[in-house]
């Protein structure tokens, strides 16, 4: 409880209250843009965190993590583009509900299937901090560096299994982005690795050099390189306040939705792509009207939403509690942390409580503050959606100069990022995924340096899995292999059939 | 004269008015000699399985061979840049090896070399398929798409450069208003915009956020002693 009291008086700091609005607001408008999505804005902001406290810093992130669903959603319900791309699945039923005259009410179910999801998730993780804090303070002993390890090669193995189709190709971006890290010089021998006798690779690439490349400066030249979006009309007439009650018609798939997306979110590497697929074919497969899904079913746009805005909070859980972040954006909030100097991991319930309720309780404030300013500047915010695409890619790249230079004032950095953002461009054309690259750079380094770490206790390879979480987490590795193989060949016969 | 548009949607099975087929677009247009204007823009159905659906693009035979090509060069490097030279191999204790500098590199390697050797064969597969079914292959083109992205990373290096010896805040709103007329926004709105725009990043991340830009500019050197300063702190 004391811990509790002291993460709400954290947030209370002016600044901190400050960064919350701003990355409340910000990610709003970032969502709603087509074209810039919270990865690339937080990639951009990064560098800018280095300069602030840490609780600012990941408030400001947080913020622009937990908003620019609801903001992706107006573009996807108005003109049939999602504004960042889990909404995808809300242009599905939103845009039919708009084309018949339904745009406000559409909108007002996004936000409130929106809201439901993100506070369900917050309230489930704040509830288990509180009801077994005191347990997961015993936690820390159990994870020695092994076990970490474990945990870091299982977060590797969701990531490339999520990637069903691409599995090759997340697996070697995955490797490459793990040699991306290891350049340098190696900190317990002093060996220069993969520098070929290039002084500035000595220092190894930065994690954030890289990132603002492969994401933003990718994206810069994807929108600089390809066309404007033909401009689009808005119909939108009608309040929003009725449609926000309309969700208690649909308790069940409201329900269910929340749950998806809280254990989806909660598994490395999943996220809001299947959290969103499961809730939609659930709610399906629930409905009285199935075939009105795909058509404007107001059940289909409340599973979408609520499960792909329930997903941001539960992501938080294996990021703090293993130190293990399941995709881009935890990814990148790993590097606060390490700027921050908190280790996230299981010593993070004993050393700072109150740091974990803080990050929720703002998570919670961020969800209210972004209902209540859609309720009231939805046609604002809809405006910027028409900033032309050519246009925005300009400003991303101007955006990305700042991220790449101040981090170590050096210009090598700056062509580093140049060469990331080309790689990331050929990428985005050939729609290979982006994020193995960034965890494999993250969950790569944990790897070796728990494997180092943890070494002098590994006499031969069985000491690797001899403890009880490192021995149960390699039981889950298998299991989930297991189970991945044999639907592929199942499905594999099924079509050959 | 007929007027189709009588019959209004939410009167009709809304799956018959949903669809933007040709049929229906003829519907709703008028025969007033006008040309069409929707009234919202056409519907571009997004498909739940094609969430997760992959299908190779053009060029992706030849990014996978470069791909393969990486993975080929840094495996091959393995012995030469990670420390492999000087291993010690203990026979009892595996924990001493794991803590050499060439475990790290030999993981990576170990993923990334068979995953772009079985990604080539699949890609390799993919092309000799759409070779037989006489499908055009379009990787000259995608190649100049690739090659047109390395115009605006010269622009961005420029810039860059820039930045050292005319400010940052110069250098950004040149560089912002430059790039917006060569993307073919040429009116003084759009430039004005882009000037302003700028302006206002430049206050928000250098005046206000204080990041680090360059500050030994050859510009800033020239103006007033007090001046000068005063560029330095704030822009």
């Amino acid at each position: 409880m004391d811990a509790l009291m002291t993460g709400l008086q954290n947030l209370l700091e002016p600044q901190v209250l400050l960064a919350l609005l701003i990355g409340s607001l910000g990610g709003l408008v970032i969502g709603a843009v087509p074209g810039i999505g919270p990865a690339i804005a937080i990639a951009i902001l990064l560098p800018a965190t280095v300069f602030l406290p840490d609780l600012v810093s990941l408030v400001l992130l947080l913020g622009i993590y937990g908003s620019s669903m609801y903001g992706g959603a107006i573009p996807a319900i108005l003109i049939n583009t999602p504004g960042t791309p889990v909404n995808a699945l809300t242009t599905y039923d939103g845009y039919s509900m708009t084309r018949r005259g339904e745009g406000p009410r559409a909108l007002a179910l996004a936000y409130s299937a929106s809201f439901y999801g993100g506070t369900f998730s917050i309230l489930t993780a704040l509830a288990a901090l509180m009801l077994f804090g005191p347990y997961l303070r015993d936690l820390g002993a159990l994870f020695g560096s092994r076990d970490i390890f474990m945990a870091a090669v299982l977060g590797m193995v969701l990531l490339i299994l999520a990637h069903r189709q691409t599995m090759l190709i997340a697996a070697g971006l995955f490797g490459f982005g793990m040699l991306i890290t290891l350049v340098g010089r190696q900190s317990l021998r002093g060996f220069e690795r993969y520098t070929y006798g290039v002084e500035e690779l000595a220092s190894g690439f930065n994690l954030i050099v890289v990132i603002v490349g492969i994401f933003a400066l990718s994206q810069a030249l994807f929108l600089m390189v390809g066309k404007d979006d033909p401009a689009k009309e808005i119909r939108f007439k009608g309040g929003l306040f009725r449609g926000l009650a309309e969700l208690r018609r649909y308790p069940a798939v409201t329900a269910i939705s929340g749950v998806y997306g809280t254990i989806m979110g909660i598994i490395p590497g999943v996220g809001e792509f299947v959290a969103q697929f499961f809730s939609y074919a659930t709610a399906r497969s629930m409905s009285k009207k199935p075939e009105q899904f795909g058509h404007g079913s107001p059940e289909g746009l409340i599973a979408s939403e609520t499960a792909n805005n329930a997903v941001p909070a539960a992501a938080m859980i294996p990021l703090l509690a293993l130190g293990v972040p399941g995709e881009a954006l935890t990814a990148m909030m790993m590097v606060v942390f390490f700027d921050a100097g908190v280790k996230p991991g299981p010593d993070i319930f004993e050393k700072s409580p109150d740091f974990l309720f803080s990050l929720f309780i703002a998570l919670l404030i961020i969800n209210v503050l972004v209902v209540i300013a859609l309720l009231f500047s939805t046609r604002l915010i809809a405006r910027m959606i028409f900033i032309p695409n050519r246009f925005l890619g300009v400003f991303i790249m101007i955006f990305a100069f700042v991220g790449v230079f101040s981090i170590r004032n050096n210009f090598f950095d700056c062509v580093v990022a140049a060469l990331f953002g080309f790689v990331g461009y050929i990428l985005r054309r050939l729609e290979w995924p982006l994020v193995p690259v960034v965890l494999g750079m993250v969950l790569g380094s944990i790897m070796v340096e728990r494997l180092t770490a943890g070494a002098s206790r590994i006499k031969t390879w069985t000491d690797l899995v001899d403890r009880p979480v490192s021995g149960t987490l390699a039981v889950v590795i298998l299991v989930v292999i297991a189970a991945v193989m044999v639907s592929m060949v199942l499905d594999h016969r099924k079509k050959n059939r | 004269m007929t007027e189709f548009r009588s019959a209004a949607p939410s009167q009709t099975d809304p799956r018959q008015t949903l669809r933007s087929t040709p049929a229906n677009v003829a519907l709703r247009s008028t025969d007033q000699g006008t040309g069409f204007k929707s009234f919202i823009p056409t519907e571009r159905r997004f498909n739940v399985a094609d969430l997760f659906n992959f299908t190779r693009q053009r060029g992706d035979l030849l990014f996978s061979l470069l791909f393969l090509g990486a993975a080929l060069f840094l495996a091959v490097s393995f012995f030469g840049e990670s420390g492999w030279a000087d291993r010690d191999l203990p026979q009892k204790r595996l924990g001493k090896a794991l803590k050499q500098p060439w475990v790290g590199p030999l993981i990576a390697v170990a993923i990334f070399l068979p995953a772009a050797l079985g990604n080539f064969a699949l890609s390799w597969r993919r092309a000799r398929l759409d070779r037989r079914k006489h499908k055009p292959n379009k990787t000259r083109f995608e190649v100049v798409q690739w090659i047109r992205a390395i115009e605006f990373i010269a622009y961005f290096i420029i810039y860059t450069r820039s930045i050292e010896i005319i400010g940052y805040l110069f250098a950004t709103m040149i560089f912002a208003a430059l790039m917006v007329y060569r993307l073919g926004y040429r009116s003084w709105r759009w430039v004005g915009i882009a000037l302003a725009t700028s302006f206002v990043s430049v206050l928000f991340f250098r005046t206000m956020l204080q990041i680090k830009t360059p500050v030994n500019i050859w510009l800033y050197n020239q103006l007033p002693a007090d001046l000068a300063r005063f560029m330095k702190v704030y822009f």
